[in-house]
């Protein structure tokens, strides 16, 4: 009975630190998305990016809050080990085990197929797939870089949506995190509308200003100050308020 | 959305119909109608034929660009100056 007790703690302890290192990728993933659209937003000044600013705020903080449990669960468990190992079990203890019962049920109830029908708090409710790992790796690599233009900024939005999507299909609607992410994809989808129009001017006004098309300044005079109104600086990388 | 091939052969079709018009009209040299001809083909000139040269300029932009990749806010401009010279030159086009 106690062995398969441990046996059983382990496995929650091995889940946890599991669900440990994803929440630390979606976390990593969220500070990398909010630089992006931070700078964005200091560019453009307009509702959405703003408004998808507070969406990716408040799904670090609920990463947050998951990691904080996940910790408190974590050291439960692992103190839950070292006192059935050492077979110091006392009765007291019981209250422990209704979060832990809770976790261990989600656990069998097709967690580790991906389907966690009963998510808990502590717990990452999917397998984030390696391939969604490495997408994430590689947009945190590639925020490194600055942008020189708007036409990689709508490149770099649109990985960001592909990502963000991938992430929407992972919740199920019970959990804390699922509607955050659908928030952010619609959000991030109407963001890249005005980049690329941003982007749109930026080539546009390339073309009217070049030096091989001289013979344009005089009729596209007042089309290139409009534009020129309209174009907002490229995003610039920098420290965040 | 507008037919940038459509309305760039039909500009040019009205653009020669406007040009020939003119060269008739200058080529009249009877006194009394000397000074009418000749501001009738002033004023087709600058009405006419000079808004279908810069639909003309507009057009290669467009394609110089890509249809699609025209921003909004000058391509309600630049849609509009292309036709309004079709609409000058005597031909309406349906879009």
């Amino acid at each position: 009975m106690n062995s398969e007790l441990i046996e059983r703690l382990k496995t929650i302890d091995f889940r946890l630190k599991e669900s440990k290192a994803w929440f630390r990728l979606l976390e990593n993933y969220c500070r990398s998305l909010n630089h992006d659209i931070f700078l964005i937003n200091m560019s453009l000044e307009d509702e959405c990016s703003t408004i998808c600013r507070i969406q990716t705020d408040s799904w670090l903080c609920e990463i947050e809050n998951q990691q904080t449990l996940n910790l408190k669960f974590e050291a439960i468990v692992s103190k839950l080990i070292s006192i059935s190992t050492e077979d110091c079990f006392n009765e007291k203890l019981n209250h422990h085990f209704t979060h832990i019962s809770e976790l261990d049920a989600s656990i069998q109830d097709g967690y580790l197929s991906g389907m966690a029908n009963r998510p808990v708090d502590g717990l990452m409710p999917c397998i984030i797939g390696e391939s969604i790992e490495d997408n994430i790796c590689k947009l945190e690599v590639r925020g490194l870089h600055t942008l020189s233009c708007w036409e990689e900024w709508t490149m770099r939005i649109a990985e960001h949506i592909i990502l963000v999507n991938k992430l929407v299909s992972l919740f199920p609607a019970s959990h804390p995190f699922s509607s955050i992410p659908c928030s952010i994809s619609i959000l991030l989808n109407q963001v890249n509308k005005l980049v690329v129009e941003q982007s749109k001017l930026e080539k546009t006004l390339k073309i009217l200003t070049n030096s091989r098309a001289n013979s344009h300044d005089a009729i596209f005079g007042l089309d290139v100050l409009i534009i020129q109104e309209k174009l907002c600086p490229i995003p610039i990388v920098g420290g965040e308020q | 959305m507008l037919d940038y091939q459509t309305a760039k052969s039909q500009l040019l079709q009205q653009k020669q119909m406007h040009l020939d018009v003119c060269y008739f009209l200058e080529e009249i040299d009877s006194d009394f109608h000397e000074n009418a001809a000749n501001t009738l083909a002033n004023r087709i000139e600058k009405l006419v034929i000079e808004p279908i040269n810069v639909a003309l300029k507009i057009i290669d932009v467009i394609e110089m660009i890509g249809e699609d990749q025209i921003p909004s806010i000058v391509s309600v401009r630049w849609n509009q100056q292309i036709l309004e010279a079709l609409s000058k030159g005597g031909f309406e086009i349906e879009f």
